[in-house]
């Protein structure tokens, strides 16, 4: 049966090491390019374990994640109900 | 050129030598805007509908009055949505301003420059950052021939 352990071996492959709160986690970190009412964006989203998420305080509304060298706040947590949950983010 | 044309551009020089606006002033932009090109903030004008004063189509054998709507919008990116609405009413002030300054836009067949309010501001966070769009309404009353309309 899949678990936590899995979600961590996957993003150990496929992710990059992210910091919040001191700590450290594995995140699938996502930058492309959106348009907001003709204005050219980046819309950073991560996936990372829900678990990871909740340990680091990063399900919180406003909580701090550095990824890629870019200091973001979370807008919102999306957790899947698998185990994995997106985190959407802004400057 | 249509004196339609010549308004907007009218309406854009006038925005382009305010000092209190950004020198990001587009006319008819249909491509998006970069903050990092330094296009935002920004002023994009847009040519509106354009009516005849009277229902005849004309106030005189000679010549037609007509009202035209210039559209101005303003365009922000910020970090939270009381600083994209600052920037986009900041913007409105600027543009209010430099368009209510020389009401004849420097025309001579243009009458009046009229206020014409403003639409709701628009907030979308699909983004990074919050980005906004605050439309302007002015209404410049001007007049042509009968037969040319430049």
């Amino acid at each position: 049966m899949w678990g936590e352990d899995d979600t961590q071996d996957v993003l150990g492959v496929l992710g990059i090491t992210a910091t919040a709160n001191g700590g450290d986690l594995n995140v699938v970190y996502d930058n492309q390019y959106a348009d907001a009412l003709g204005t050219e964006q980046r819309d950073p989203v991560v996936r990372c374990s829900s678990a990871d998420a909740e340990r680091l305080g990063l399900t919180k509304k406003g909580a701090i994640l550095t990824v890629a060298g870019t200091r973001y706040r979370v807008r919102r947590h999306e957790p899947d109900g698998t185990g994995m949950s997106r985190l959407i983010l802004e400057i | 050129m249509h004196r339609a044309e010549q308004i907007v551009d009218a309406v854009v020089s006038a925005l382009l030598a305010s000092a209190t606006l950004p020198s990001a002033i587009y006319k008819a932009r249909s491509l998006s805007l970069s903050e990092s090109d330094g296009e935002l903030p920004a002023v994009t004008v847009n040519i509106g509908a354009d009516d005849p004063v009277s229902d005849l189509g004309t106030d005189n054998l000679a010549f037609i009055d007509s009202i035209l709507e210039v559209r101005c919008s303003a365009y922000a990116q910020d970090t939270s949505q009381a600083a994209v609405m600052a920037d986009l009413l900041e913007l409105r002030v600027g543009i209010h301003k430099a368009l209510m300054a020389d009401q004849s836009l420097g025309l001579s067949f243009v009458m009046a420059t009229r206020y014409g309010g403003a639409e709701a501001p628009e907030i979308a966070t699909e983004g990074a950052y919050l980005a906004g769009r605050l439309d302007c309404t002015f209404r410049v009353h001007y007049r042509m021939s009968v037969t040319d309309p430049e």
